[in-house]
Order: C-alpha cells, then sequence, then structure tokens
C-alpha cells in the first residue's frame, strides 16, 4: 500500500491487508499454541508426533513392540490433536495467503498510480512475507505481514523519524506537516 | 518456426515451476503441517507477475497503446492460477510425482528460484514502467 504518498484509494487497501494481518496473526498464535499443547501432552519416549503432523509414532511403536503400552484412547487422543494441528495450519496458510493476496494487490495499486519504487518495494517485501510463511512457519511471516503492513507506516508517518531523516524544511515534512497538523506538535517547539 | 519458440518456452516455464514447486515444498514441509498451502500461494503469485510480464512485453513489442486495469489482472489471475496448481499439482497427483523425483532437488543453485522469485515481481513493475514511460 502507499504509505509515504497518499494517491487516492490507497487508504483502503491499507485498511484491508491491516485485517488481513491481524485476522492471519491471530490464527497463526492459535496454530503455534496447539502445536505447544499437543507436545506437552505427549507422553516421552513412547511415541511422538512429527513437527508437520504426520503420525511418526504409529510405526514406530508396531516397529519397537510396544504398541501393547499405549492404550488405544491415547492414540485416538493423539489422532485427533494431529488432525485439529492440520486444521489450525490449514487456517494459518490460508490467512497468510490472504494477506499476500491483498498485498500483491497494493503492490499492483502503486504501479497504476506510477509509483514504481513503491510498487517494487511492496512486492519484494510481500514476497519475502510469503517466503518467511512458507520456510519459518505461518507465525513468522504472517509476523512480518503486520511489521510490514502496520508498524512501518506507523513509524514512517511519525514526525520524529520524518524530522530526523528528512529535516524541517524537506518537501516531505512539510507535506506531512500539512496533512496531519503537526503545527499544534508539542515535541518540536522551537 | 514461431510455435516451436513457444512450445520451447513453454516447456521451460513449466519445468522452472516444478523445480519451484520441490524446492519449497520441502521447505514448507519442515515448518507446516499442511505445506501445499504456501507452496501453491507463492507460484500462483510468480505465474501471476510472469503473466503480466510477458502481457506488457507483448504490448511493448506491438506498440498497442492500450489502458487495461492491472489491478483486475491482479485480483482475478491469483485465483485462477491457485486454482489451477491446486488441480494439477494436488488433485491430478502431479506434486506427489515431482517430490519422489530426485533430479528437481536443485542442491546449491537453489536460491537461483528465490531470485526468479523476487526478479519475477520486479520484471512486472520494468516491463510497466518501459510500456508506459515509453
Amino acid at each position: 500500500m502507499s504509505k509515504y504518498v497518499n494517491l487516492g484509494n490507497s487508504q483502503t487497501n491499507g485498511n484491508l491487508a491491516t485485517a488481513g494481518g491481524l485476522l492471519g496473526g491471530a490464527s497463526g498464535v492459535m496454530n503455534e499454541l496447539s502445536i505447544v499443547k499437543f507436545h506437552n501432552a505427549a507422553p516421552v519416549g513412547s511415541f511422538a508426533v512429527n513437527y508437520n503432523g504426520s503420525l511418526r509414532y504409529w510405526s514406530e511403536s508396531f516397529n519397537g513392540g510396544t504398541r501393547a503400552n499405549i492404550s488405544s484412547s491415547f492414540v485416538q487422543t493423539a489422532k485427533g490433536s494431529s488432525n485439529s494441528l492440520k486444521l489450525a495450519s490449514k487456517l494459518g496458510s490460508h490467512a497468510s495467503l490472504v494477506g499476500s493476496y491483498v498485498g500483491y494487490y497494493g503492490a499492483v495499486d502503486n504501479l497504476i498510480n506510477g509509483d514504481y519504487y513503491g510498487a517494487a518495494r511492496e512486492g519484494v517485501a510481500n514476497r519475502y512475507g510469503i517466503y518467511l510463511a512458507s520456510s519459518k512457519g505461518n507465525l513468522v511471516g504472517i509476523g512480518w505481514t503486520i511489521g510490514w503492513n502496520i508498524l512501518g507506516p506507523m513509524t514512517t508517518n511519525s514526525e520524529l523519524y520524518n524530522r530526523i531523516f528528512f529535516g524541517k524544511y524537506s518537501a516531505i515534512y512539510q507535506d506531512l506537516e500539512r496533512k496531519n497538523g503537526w503545527y499544534e506538535s508539542k515535541i518540536f517547539k522551537d | 518456426m514461431v510455435g516451436m519458440k513457444v512450445k520451447f518456452l513453454k516447456i521451460n516455464i513449466m519445468k522452472i515451476y516444478k523445480y519451484i514447486y520441490y524446492y519449497s515444498f520441502l521447505q514448507s514441509s519442515r515448518k507446516n503441517a499442511v505445506p501445499e498451502i504456501a507452496v501453491y500461494s507463492l507460484l500462483s503469485f510468480t505465474q501471476t507477475s510472469n503473466l503480466i510480464t510477458l502481457l506488457n512485453i507483448v504490448l511493448i513489442i506491438t506498440k498497442i497503446d492500450i489502458y487495461y486495469d492491472l489491478r483486475i489482472i491482479a485480483l482475478v489471475a491469483p485465483i485462477v492460477f491457485y486454482a489451477v496448481n491446486y488441480y494439477y499439482f494436488g488433485k491430478r497427483g502431479n506434486g506427489a510425482i515431482i517430490m519422489k523425483d530426485q533430479s528437481y532437488s536443485l542442491g546449491k543453485y537453489s536460491f537461483l528460484l528465490e531470485v526468479f522469485g523476487y526478479a519475477s515481481f520486479l520484471l512486472v513493475v520494468l516491463t510497466y514502467y518501459l510500456y508506459k514511460e515509453f
């Protein structure tokens, strides 16, 4: 989204991306929590479920001959947990996908408005978010999306940031000053 | 001759997508319980970017000056490509065949797939810039 140059309808897209990011964040946290819960519930040494949800304990218990030691109800619980783990991961991945979809649209929106640098920046950041969601888990990817969509613009639109990096008499500072009414600001009273 | 060239290009691009599928599926399955979704989304955004790049190149070469709304492509194409990828790799089982085939592993050259992923969107920006500004 265009955070630096406000061009018409880009505000709507910013809000959409924020909503997508927050939704994704919530699902991602749920996903991670269910993993932690399941690993704590599994007794050490008897069986284990792989991080990606595959049932490793099943084959091990057959090969090791320890099948009798595991009660069938426990196996059922484990299977149920594994399924809910998959469901949570599915939710997280889809939330991440929605965030990327909106982010991609925002990047193209910049392109339409003639902000080529902004489009390239958004596109690369969006691609990096998908990469993180795929390689480091949905939580990290969504964290990046939230950071990029919310914390980034908050910082770069702040008075302090623009004052330090561009100076009081720069065009960008004065433009933001007019938009945000920093005349009344108490931070830098000369 | 032209037909041959198109066929040649098509085969190579499909192969790149298969390499990306293999690489990112392995990467994703380490962390995600359902690794396919991240891979499909990665593929569909890359394919959308490639489609827009091709369209821009065609428009630049033919010098057709039309106003087309990129945003509509950005809204529709990822969904269509997601469905196509889901059908091709998931439903038809081509994904499982690719994952069994070790020859899709690029080893230390896997970073080239990352480069391709980032470059595909940068190419969209570059070609759109060339189309609009010149």
